[in-house]
């Protein structure tokens, strides 16, 4: 069981410090009484999640849905990131889940909907054109939460 | 009382003394300089003791009308002829008009991303950033590459909307006129002009481009002309009272430590023109 979980977990371009995240989200599951069965443990490391070069930036992203504080990273360094709900249309009471960031604060980018999947790295691409050369700074994770 | 005219109706003198005021403000060593207004404004994007004071949410017009005025009051410090001027995006529409020309606010950023080359505010000996989430020194303009300026009916629609605001008093409210201006509600007034100007204008510390003032000088004009239409008084905010984590019309506006309800009958302090 651990073995299939574990093999997923790399299959989706883990780390070691995923696998550390994945231990604590075994660890809490367990001692909230789900089910922690390879299924559970597959999905805490996320598909969408993303390790690349892009216009010679290093781009990462890992998502969690569940808590909202997706993370994002350019550079090794960190773009605060916030998720945000929106209304789908006026005087309707559904809404769609979007991102935005320190550097599109702004521009929601929707995320999860259908064909948005790629929300999270098109947002760290915005982010990476409107650097140009630029880097992120400290204050690019201002108090974000 | 100070006059708060269009950036296409001021004089030579106007200009030069708002850029004169806005660089003492910067230069300024002691008390709030230019520079606590941008950190402010980042401190208070998000929850600040349970509440979004500032943004995404229904206070966002108060907060920043007094945010404004606070400003205006540190510029008139320097020079009291000075009044915050507003830039009515519904009519100038040009990236090399008013309020982008060489002795104003200057001109789009070199290659269409990147520093501004023109005007008072180009390079870092002129106006230097020192708080941001993006390493450059210099202010960065990328216009019309994202987001759009809304059109004279799309404010028109927007002042039609008698309801302040509604539950949930957020991002996600899909009736009222206050989600509408900033942004989550099309056609969205004040998001999009953000995006419209990019660079540091698009970013968390958007108030290092001396251009957010103008830009929130118009949103709070069109306030002034919804108030007009609808009323000043504290009952046409809302929430009224009572929604936790809300700024109701009789809480606070931190760090400004006045009310709601104080900010809304602006008429004794400023007008319009
Ligand atoms: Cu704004």
């Amino acid at each position: 069981m651990n073995d299939i979980s574990r093999r997923d977990v790399f299959r989706h371009g883990a780390t070691a410090a995923l696998l550390a995240v994945t231990a604590t989200g075994i660890a809490g599951l367990a001692s909230s009484g789900a089910a922690a069965g390879p299924d559970r443990v597959a999905t805490l490391a996320d598909p969408r999640d993303f390790e690349e070069t892009y216009k010679g930036k290093k781009i990462k992203g890992e998502h969690d849905k569940a808590n909202g504080k997706h993370k994002v990273h350019i550079n090794g360094k960190k773009l605060g990131v916030v998720q945000v709900e929106l209304p789908v249309a006026p005087d309707s009471t559904a809404t769609y889940t979007a991102v935005i960031s320190t550097l599109s604060h702004f521009d929601p980018i929707p995320l999860d909907e259908g064909n948005n999947r790629d929300g999270l790295k098109k947002l760290a691409k915005l982010a990476v054109d409107q650097l140009g050369e630029q880097e992120l700074t400290h204050h690019a994770d201002h108090s974000h939460r | 009382m100070g006059t708060r005219k269009s950036v296409a109706a001021l004089t030579a003198t106007e200009k030069a003394n708002f850029v004169a005021a806005l660089k003492a403000l910067k230069a300024q060593t002691s008390g709030r300089n230019y520079d606590w207004f941008v950190r402010t404004h980042m401190d208070y994007f998000n929850n600040v003791n349970g509440h979004n004071y500032a943004h995404m949410s229904s206070s966002f017009l108060p907060w920043h009308r007094q945010y404004l005025l606070e400003l205006e009051n540190a510029l008139k410090a320097h020079n009291s002829a000075v009044d915050l001027p507003y830039w009515n995006w519904t009519a100038n529409r040009s990236t090399t008009g008013p309020p982008f020309t060489s002795d104003f606010m200057g001109g789009n950023g070199s290659g269409g991303n990147g520093p501004v080359t023109t005007g008072p505010f180009a390079g870092s000996t002129r106006w230097r950033i020192n708080v941001s989430a993006t390493s450059s020194t210099s202010l960065r303009r990328a216009m019309a590459l994202r987001g759009s300026l809304p059109t004279t009916s799309d404010a028109d629609s927007v002042m039609g909307v008698s309801t302040y605001d509604a539950s949930p008093w957020g991002s996600s409210s899909s009736s009222g006129m206050r989600n509408r201006v900033e942004g989550g509600l099309a056609p969205n007034l004040h998001n999009r002009i953000h995006v419209w100007v990019g660079g540091h204008m698009a970013q968390i510390d958007s108030p290092n481009d001396p251009v957010f003032f103008l830009h929130h000088c118009n949103v709070d004009r069109l306030y002034h002309l919804w108030q007009t239409r609808w009323g000043f008084g504290a009952d046409r905010y809302l929430p009224g009272g009572g929604v936790a984590n809300v700024v109701d019309v009789n809480e606070t506006l931190v760090p400004f430590g006045v009310t709601v309800a104080s900010t809304l009958d602006h008429r004794g302090l400023y007008t319009y023109a």
